[in-house]
């Protein structure tokens, strides 16, 4: 299987399913209890802790480990605190249900939506118009899942601190996560979610980080795990895998980044030149160097993947081919796309496993099928 | 009450006159085979009934014996040593539960002395055991004709089996006692229920599904195979025939007039479900086909996918409401699969207004535009067969070069 579906999930690495499994054997106690066991348990815990705080340049105490990216989402827009005279929580039209649903919830704001560029990014202009000195949170994307775009945080950043000076920054960094770099604290940024599972490690693990000790509501009470700001006890080999997926990406040299870079690139190029009226998403602006968004012309980007699939290829479509246009993703729309090229996208995302034999596969592969598909469409 | 043993029951198996002996057999055969998952467990025939000891498999066992087509009803069985101080107290205790799970007023005790060396004839025995019941339930009373509670004791050499309680069966004839068809599974609601009363009435089934994979993807081919696993729960065993489909369809879509594309479609299905057939020596088909359920199922469009069809062709929901397919899909535990989600055809191919009542003359015309042969044997070679017992997940069998040529 040649497997092109990574901003889905990824594999995880031999040494995270060695160090899950370790976890479970070895580590099995409740970090909590006092015992010699547990203190064991909670050293495994603390390792993991400190491995991700490190990579990212925060505290440990800045990471919250929860259940995943979704969890970590939430816990931002829910639960970082609205500083006084605040009550807006700037987002954008196209979020992760994730980040744009649970922000949605929250009784003590009101929600304003900013719109994105043709690129897939934010706009800045309409970022500007909607900050002023009652918004509370902003809440955006580092780069997006469906369409690969990155935003420009440095100058969102610049933006929130000379307009909204009381707000916070939440990066939702599950997509950009090591890729190839930690969520940008450096640029003042104050919260980030991020997701064990798309970075080699296991599912069901992933973090908010925070930059400072900023207080955080939590959302779950029980036995005040995390610091009190995420109850429940630890999920240990998870948390353990999701250290060693990040002592892995901490250690993998910069050109095996400028190398996934580069496939999607050779990709994105290929495919464009040899697919008649093809377009890659977000193609002008900042990209994640491991998603190629496609509009290919003609097709029902869920009919190619089955034929994909057919030649062992596996990657993701824009949408059900039978989605009713009520189903179809905001975020495309939000791109200027029509219904039939919503239902014409295709998204291949690459890893850092991810090789040159696979790209040259798919190039061959794709538009043959597209060729095919797109004539058997013509008919009526 | 601990499960020892099992009373089965059977219906029409009795009526069949000559063919009595041969019918028995082979619905010993299918206990025989329901049971091979459960070690030590065993079947014996008794006088007009089946006892099977299930060597400690309990509930599981009873109930893939209560799944054997044939079966009208299985009672689960106590099996007790032959004496009387024995079984008093299992009486007892047998009816104490009864009570429990449900109020009665009159009840009697069944006896059957198959074993004569034991020394208590089966009118007294049943009046002693009667009076355990009195004595422990002064409120009952015994009704010999129409008892709301019935204890059957069954005296034999090697113990006796006390049994109280029903699981209904299918009923119907042994699989296999009728010969052999092949059931056309969609993966929707009707055909499997379609193809479980074919077999309830004796016919030994394989299924044939048309997947569109590289259109729809592998989630329909799944879900049939999931439903072809459910119904080998009812039969010695179910074979699946996969034939990729997807092909045949861009070829109608590129040849021929959008209005009659499921038509043809169907008809394409039958040929090919047809020339399976002849593979695996089934002589008829079995279809989910209702009336007037779809566009495709008018009298005129269903009589021209018949004709398509030299086999004759099974209908047995053909006059079902939906309701009444519904209820039996519920029973045969088909209903929550068939209800997932999975296209089985895609799209691309349907056509925006399909021909409700299709013209045979231009049908023909249209298929004179088809490579028929050539497509029904590219079919035949790409065929997958899946076999399927006991409910358990399938295997993929090798089908020998030659096996799918066509004709």
């Amino acid at each position: 299987m040649i497997y092109l579906d990574n901003a889905a999930t990824t594999r995880p690495l031999d040494a995270v399913a060695a160090a899950v499994l370790s976890a479970l054997r070895q580590a099995w106690a409740n970090p909590s209890s006092a015992h010699r066991a547990g203190l064991a348990a909670r050293a495994t815990v603390e390792e993991a802790r400190a491995t991700v705080a490190a990579y990212c340049g925060i505290e440990p105490h800045g990471v919250v480990f929860t259940s995943g990216g979704t969890e970590a989402n939430h816990l931002a827009v829910l639960g970082l605190p609205l500083r006084s005279g605040t009550r807006r929580i700037v987002t954008t039209v196209a979020e992760h249900p994730s980040l744009g649903r649970a922000a949605a919830l929250r009784r003590d704001a009101e929600v304003v939506t900013v719109r994105l560029l043709g690129n897939g990014s934010v706009d800045l202009d309409d970022l500007e118009r909607h900050l002023d000195p009652s918004v509370g949170l902003v809440a955006l994307f580092e780069g997006h899942n469906e369409t690969g775009a990155r935003n420009p945080i440095a100058a969102i950043v610049e933006r929130v601190r000379r307009k909204a000076p009381r707000a916070l920054l939440h990066v939702d960094a599950v997509q950009s996560f090591g890729k190839p770099a930690p969520p940008p604290f450096s640029l003042g940024v104050d919260s980030a979610a991020v997701s064990a599972h798309k970075v080699h490690g296991p599912k069901g693990v992933g973090a908010l980080l925070l930059r400072t000790r900023t207080l955080l509501a939590p959302l779950q009470v029980g036995g005040g795990q995390e610091a009190d700001r995420r109850s429940g006890t630890e999920n240990v080999p998870g948390i353990v895998g999701f250290g060693a997926a990040v002592a892995a990406l901490a250690a993998t040299p910069a050109a095996a980044f400028a190398a996934l870079a580069a496939r999607r690139e050779r990709l994105a190029r290929e495919l464009t030149a040899r697919i008649p009226g093809a377009r890659v998403l977000a193609a002008e602006g900042e990209s994640l160097p491991h998603i190629v968004a496609l509009v290919l012309p003609g097709v029902r980007s869920e009919v190619v993947l089955h034929h994909l699939e057919q030649r062992g290829i596996v990657a993701s479509a824009g949408a059900a081919c039978h989605a009713g246009s009520h189903a179809l993703s905001p975020a495309l729309r939000a791109l200027g796309l029509a219904d039939d090229e919503i239902r014409a996208t295709l998204r291949l995302s690459l890893a850092r496993d991810t090789s040159d034999a696979e790209i040259e596969a798919v190039i061959a592969a794709l538009p043959p099928i597209v060729a095919e598909l797109a004539a058997l469409e013509r008919r009526a | 009450m601990n499960v020892d043993a099992a009373l089965i029951r059977f219906g029409e198996i009795g009526l069949k006159g000559n063919n009595r002996h041969e019918f028995l057999a082979r619905f010993g055969k299918n206990l025989r085979i329901a049971l091979e998952p459960y070690p030590g467990a065993t079947v014996e025939e008794l006088q007009g009934r089946f006892l099977a000891e299930l060597a400690g498999h309990g509930v599981p066992a009873l109930e893939a014996l209560s799944r054997v087509c044939g079966v009208t009803s299985v009672s689960p069985a106590v099996r007790v040593a032959a004496d009387l101080a024995a079984l008093e107290p299992v009486v007892a205790a047998a009816a104490a539960e009864a009570l429990r799970e449900r109020r009665f007023a009159t009840f009697r005790i069944k006896g059957n002395r198959a074993d004569k060396s034991f020394k208590v004839p089966s009118m007294e025995l049943e009046r002693k055991l009667g009076a355990v019941v009195l004595a422990a339930f002064p409120a009952l009373r015994v009704d010999l004709e129409h008892p709301d509670w019935t204890l059957g004791v069954e005296v034999r050499p090697e113990g006796a089996f006390v049994h109280h309680g029903r699981i209904v069966g299918p009923g119907g004839l042994p699989v296999g006692s009728l010969g052999n068809a092949l059931a056309l599974l969609s993966g929707g609601i009707d055909s499997p229920v379609a193809a479980w009363l074919a077999m309830k009435r004796g016919l030994r089934l394989d299924g044939v599904f048309f997947h569109s994979a590289e259109y729809t993807g592998f989630a329909a081919t799944e879900k049939v195979k999931e439903l072809a696993r459910l119904l080998s729960r009812y039969a010695p065993r179910f074979g699946l025939h996969l034939v990729p489909f997807g092909p045949i369809q861009a070829v109608i879509k590129e040849a021929c007039d959008p209005s009659y594309r499921t038509l043809l479609y169907r008809r394409m299905m039958h040929r090919i479900a047809v020339a399976v057939a002849a593979r695996e020596r089934c002589s008829a088909l079995v279809t989910g086909d209702n009336l007037g359920q779809v566009a495709s199922q008018t009298l005129e469009n269903l009589a021209l996918t018949a004709a398509a069809s030299e086999l004759p062709l099974l209908r047995p929901l053909l006059t079902f409401d939906k309701e009444e397919t519904i209820a039996l899909a519920k029973r045969i535990g088909t209903f929550d699969v068939s209800i997932r989600p999975a296209l089985d055809c895609c799209t691309v191919f349907q056509p925006a207004h399909p021909r409700i009542r299709g013209d045979a003359d231009q049908l023909a015309r249209e298929e004179e535009l088809l490579p028929m042969d050539a497509l029904v044997e590219a079919a035949m070679r790409q065929r997958e067969l899946w076999v399927f017992h006991h409910g358990r997940p399938g295997r993929q069998i090798e089908l020998p070069p030659r096996a799918n040529g066509a004709g």
